[in-house]
């Protein structure tokens, strides 16, 4: 697989995606930390990461190592995964686009994870549990959509598996830093529409090689993947006029929630 | 407990959100995977497999949101 391939179809769509579940994230371990201190809710991220890498690896490294002789099994079994967790992703876009269901808002998320935190009390001792666990538990949560999606865009093959952990890595680093900077929810990272473009990239890639996986060959090759993301594209936008002429006058969702 | 059941759903909800969708997404597959099988001497029909898949992906999630949309309509007028 050639270095820019590996980019495009693992680095690019595993640094968005991870961007996305990153982002809801640091809202909490945010919450966490200004409420309760760092202390807790930085160690609770650093065990979290290390249990995703402990993931990653557990079933990445078969990945690598069995991919040559179990090619067209791991075709068809990481394109129904990526089928699945796509299209969930594209239907959910398209219905927060259409105004059917109210956009993600890390602002206001961040504010009752505060007033939840508050409700648990102060702290009593030097170590602090429950901030430790309530950072390490949405690391982890948000984190597996990571881990999933770094395994199953590395399927295909060594390179592949480096530059989709490398794009989750960057991700990381990319909302760390800028947290970092901001000190507060990074709510105007456009999450829709970038969950869209992923949604859209993995069901490209699933289609692509859930046919491979039950021997279909296609005979553009390479190049069908850019006809299968147009016309995702292109069934995406009648979906949403669809949706959007379909809800009475005004019924949109003006409540920005959950 | 509580963890692990969180985790579990965590895992469940990565793949499943709307179980038609789940479910006809595999039921393509299934369908595509005959039509392979069935078709598998004449190349220039196996070839059209791919294809079938995108559009029977794409009629399934295009009806999935039609459906979406008409609940959500009629829950707007009722409400």
């Amino acid at each position: 697989m050639s270095p820019l391939l590996a980019i495009t179809i693992a680095a690019l769509p595993a640094f968005v995606a991870s961007v996305v579940e990153l982002v809801e994230a640091f809202t909490i371990v945010l919450a966490v930390g200004t409420t309760r201190g760092w202390r807790a809710p930085l160690w609770g991220t650093v065990a979290a990461v290390v249990t995703l890498g402990l993931i990653v690896a557990v079933f990445g490294a078969p990945l690598i190592a069995y991919h040559e002789q179990v090619s067209q099994s791991f075709h068809l079994v990481v394109g129904v995964l990526l089928l699945l967790f796509g299209m969930r992703w594209l239907r959910k876009a398209i219905l927060r686009f259409a105004g059917i269901v109210a956009l993600h808002d890390e602002e206001l998320i961040y504010q009752r994870e505060v007033a939840e935190l508050r409700a648990q009390g102060q702290r009593t001792g030097r170590w602090d549990n429950i901030g430790f666990w309530f950072s390490y538990k949405a690391v982890l949560l948000e984190g597996l959509e990571v881990a999933f999606i770094v395994v199953a865009l590395g399927a295909q093959g060594g390179a592949a598996l480096q530059a989709s952990i490398l794009g989750a890595v960057a991700a990381f680093v990319v909302t760390m830093v800028a947290g970092a900077l901001l000190r507060r929810p990074l709510a105007f990272v456009p999450e829709n529409w970038m969950k869209f473009v992923v949604g859209a990239m993995l069901t490209t890639f699933g289609i692509f090689w859930g046919a491979e996986g039950l021997g279909i060959h296609w005979p553009l090759g390479e190049l069908s993947l850019l006809l299968l993301a147009l016309g995702i594209f292109a069934v995406s936008w009648i979906c949403v006029r669809m949706l959007t002429g379909m809800l009475p006058a005004g019924a949109q969702v003006a409540a920005r929630n959950i | 407990m509580g963890f692990l059941a969180a985790v579990w759903e965590n895992v469940y909800g990565l793949l499943v959100d709307d179980g038609s969708i789940a479910l006809g997404t595999v039921g393509a597959l299934v369908l595509v995977g005959l039509w392979s099988w069935a078709t598998a001497a004449q190349p220039s029909m196996a070839e059209l497999g791919g294809p079938l898949l995108f559009v029977l992906l794409m009629s399934l999630l295009l009806a999935n949101l039609y459906r979406t949309g008409q609940a959500a309509a009629r829950r707007r007028l009722d409400g």
